[in-house]
């Protein structure tokens, strides 16, 4: 939310630019790769509603694996048991994991730092057992396996494989809801987030209900991830929610969060296809030695944080800031003095 | 009427009494200082009037209205603005938007309208970028509106604090040690912004300050506060004269 490093030319470009390639990666890669990228979009989203929380509120959750799933088994219980079309399961989605999400946040207003992050982990906890109970799935199980969206005809021509179509949908889904975020903390509500986690005491001064904040930050992530949950589904084409898978997924969120720079829009989109690919590129190195490759994920990851602890984005901002600075000291030598300095008496 | 009634307000922290049966009042337009020696009590009646304290006894009344029954963030609204002792700006924001914040108080519209960039959201954002420029200005801060609200120097901080209340245009202005830390010429130039802003904006000043020249030179009135209780109150140079408050001050500047 500093102040403008490049120019809104420069931006619309490198937007256009992104999207660009994004649109053109399932022409070249085949359905393996097509699946990845797509995973990389719904972490992408579930990632940018958590950073609202976390990362602009500074509200702690190691449990939106839950609102995931929420979003995942509502979107699949109606495409499979109720006929609807993927699309129009999405607002009901939308307004039910606000719900949830508002819900939790409530009790979560007694709570801070630690004591949050152990409650939601609880969610997480939860959530399975929820599923054991409410949901009869394929063969008694608690899976379920919605049909499909297949590309339509008058897709032929750009998405002749479904998987190409479902990435295309899900690549739409996750432009709608960055340019959402990205407008969302552009203003009002967005200087309010970051107000409620410098100071709350001022923030409350300066008449913002922190309450409503808070509640309304953790009901937006919910929506957020419930959202990503649906995606999940269109893509993988499964509803799942083990304990492993469900405690997993929050991780991984709060994972790309941090890997992509908290408190800026882009990071955790980055960071998510970061995640995506470390996790894929760490699979490959040893294929014979299973439990090989999630430590040296974990090793990356780590390594990762070490050179840029301000994240992906973070980082590129501040190396970008400091080379802004030293090419204006090169034009104006003398940088103008600020005429106080500081006197520390009685504070 | 008096636009602030502080009446027989008392307040405990377990054992200590940091106010007690405290009475005291400010009439509108004017500065009056509240001084007192260390633990006095003077910024936890100012954490009463801005509801991050409420006290167990009293009633505090704002231009006839009871405070005390408000919700903290209904206390801007209702026309109270104010600077903390110790700085509280939001260094995550520009200076610019820490202002903009600060007038958060006057403006409407939700997450959603935000989210969807609604009419109406792009110029009331262009409003608040002009307004808070112009305040800004007036604090002589305005060539630091792009840069974050921190590592700026100290007195810098303090004067984007008061900006930051002035933009919820408020009718009573709290500041709470406003010099401290300040250079010999900044605590000049600080007194002579506090009476500008005063009659510019038609504010009433609350002003808690150990500054003593400063409280003498700009204020109307001096309540004096010691245990929590109201000591004395006058004109500055009749309350320094007062045995009472002397002895209250004993060992400290006056
Ligand atoms: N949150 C709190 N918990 C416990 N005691 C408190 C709290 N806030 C203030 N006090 C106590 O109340 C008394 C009054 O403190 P206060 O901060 O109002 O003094 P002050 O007049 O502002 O002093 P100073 O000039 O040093 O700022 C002190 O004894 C202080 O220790
Ligand atoms: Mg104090």
């Amino acid at each position: 939310m500093r102040g403008r490093a490049l120019g809104i030319g420069t931006r619309a470009g490198a937007a256009l630019l992104t999207v660009g390639v994004l649109a053109w990666l399932p022409q070249y890669y085949g359905a393996t790769d097509t699946a990845l990228f797509a995973k990389a979009i719904y972490i992408a989203i579930a990632a940018l509603g958590l950073n609202l929380l976390t990362g602009y509120n500074g509200q702690v959750s190691i449990g939106h694996g839950a609102f995931f799933g929420f979003g995942a088994y509502a979107t699949a219980i109606l495409m499979n048991d109720h006929g609807w079309d993927f699309l129009a399961t999405l607002p009901v989605v939308a307004v039910a994991s606000f719900v949830v999400g508002a819900a939790v946040g409530f009790p979560a207003l007694r709570v801070k730092g630690l004591y949050l992050a152990l409650i939601t982990l609880g969610l997480a906890a939860l959530f399975p057992d929820l599923v054991t109970k409410y949901v009869h799935g394929t063969g008694g199980t608690t899976l379920v396996q919605p049909p499909l969206p297949t590309s339509p005809g008058w897709a032929q021509g750009f998405a002749p494989n479904d998987d190409q179509w479902r990435y295309y949908l899900a690549l739409t889904i996750g432009i709608v809801m960055f340019i959402l975020a990205w407008n969302l903390v552009r203003g009002r509500f967005g200087r309010a987030l970051l107000a409620v986690r410098d100071h709350d005491a001022a923030a409350s001064t300066i008449g913002i209900d922190l309450a409503r904040i808070k509640v309304g930050s953790f009901a937006i992530s919910a929506l957020y991830a419930g959202i990503a949950g649906s995606v999940g589904v269109m893509v993988t084409g499964l509803a799942n929610a083990g304990r492993v898978e469900t405690f997993q997924l929050s991780i991984n969120f709060l994972v790309a969060v941090v890997i992509g720079g908290t408190a800026t829009v882009l990071g955790p989109v980055v960071g998510a296809w970061t995640f995506v690919f470390l996790e894929r590129a760490t699979q490959d190195l040893f294929p014979d030695q299973a439990l090989l490759s999630p430590a040296i994920f974990g090793v990356a990851l780590i390594l990762l944080l070490f050179a840029l602890p301000d994240g992906i984005v973070g980082g590129a901002r501040r190396t970008g800031r400091f080379a802004r600075r030293k090419l204006q000291a090169r034009r104006a030598p003398r940088a103008p003095d600020f005429p106080s300095p500081i006197r520390e008496d009685r504070q | 009427m008096a636009l602030l009634e502080v009446d027989g307000v008392g307040l405990e922290f377990g054992g200590i009494r940091a106010l007690d049966d405290l009475e005291f009042t400010v009439e509108a337009g004017e500065i009056c200082a509240l001084i007192g020696p260390n633990g006095a009590g003077k910024t936890t009646l100012f954490n009463c009037v801005s509801r991050v304290y409420t006290p167990q006894r009293g009633s505090i009344r704002f231009d006839g209205r009871e405070l005390l029954t408000l919700p903290p963030h209904r206390v801007a609204r209702a026309g109270v603005g104010r600077t903390f002792q110790n700085l509280a700006l939001f260094p995550a924001l520009t200076v610019l938007q820490n202002v903009m914040v600060g007038a958060y108080s006057r403006g409407r519209g939700g997450a959603w309208s935000d989210a969807l960039r609604l009419p109406g959201v792009a110029r009331r954002e262009r409003r608040l970028a002009r307004e808070g420029s112009e305040l800004l200005e007036r604090l002589s801060l305005d060539h630091l509106g792009d840069q974050p609200a921190s590592d700026l120097p100290y007195g810098t901080l303090k004067r984007i604090e008061i900006a930051r209340a002035l933009a919820s245009q408020p009718r009573l202005l709290l500041l709470d040690e406003p010099a401290a830390g300040l250079t010999h010429s900044e605590v000049e130039e600080l007194g002579g912004t506090i009476r500008q802003i005063r009659d510019d904006f038609e504010l009433t000043v609350l002003l808690v300050e150990h500054h003593m020249p400063l409280v003498m030179s700009i204020s109307d009135r001096v309540v004096v506060l010691d245990l929590g209780r109201k000591l004395a109150e006058g004109t500055a140079d009749a309350v320094s004269q007062d045995p009472q408050v002397i002895a209250a001050y004993l060992g400290a500047e006056l």
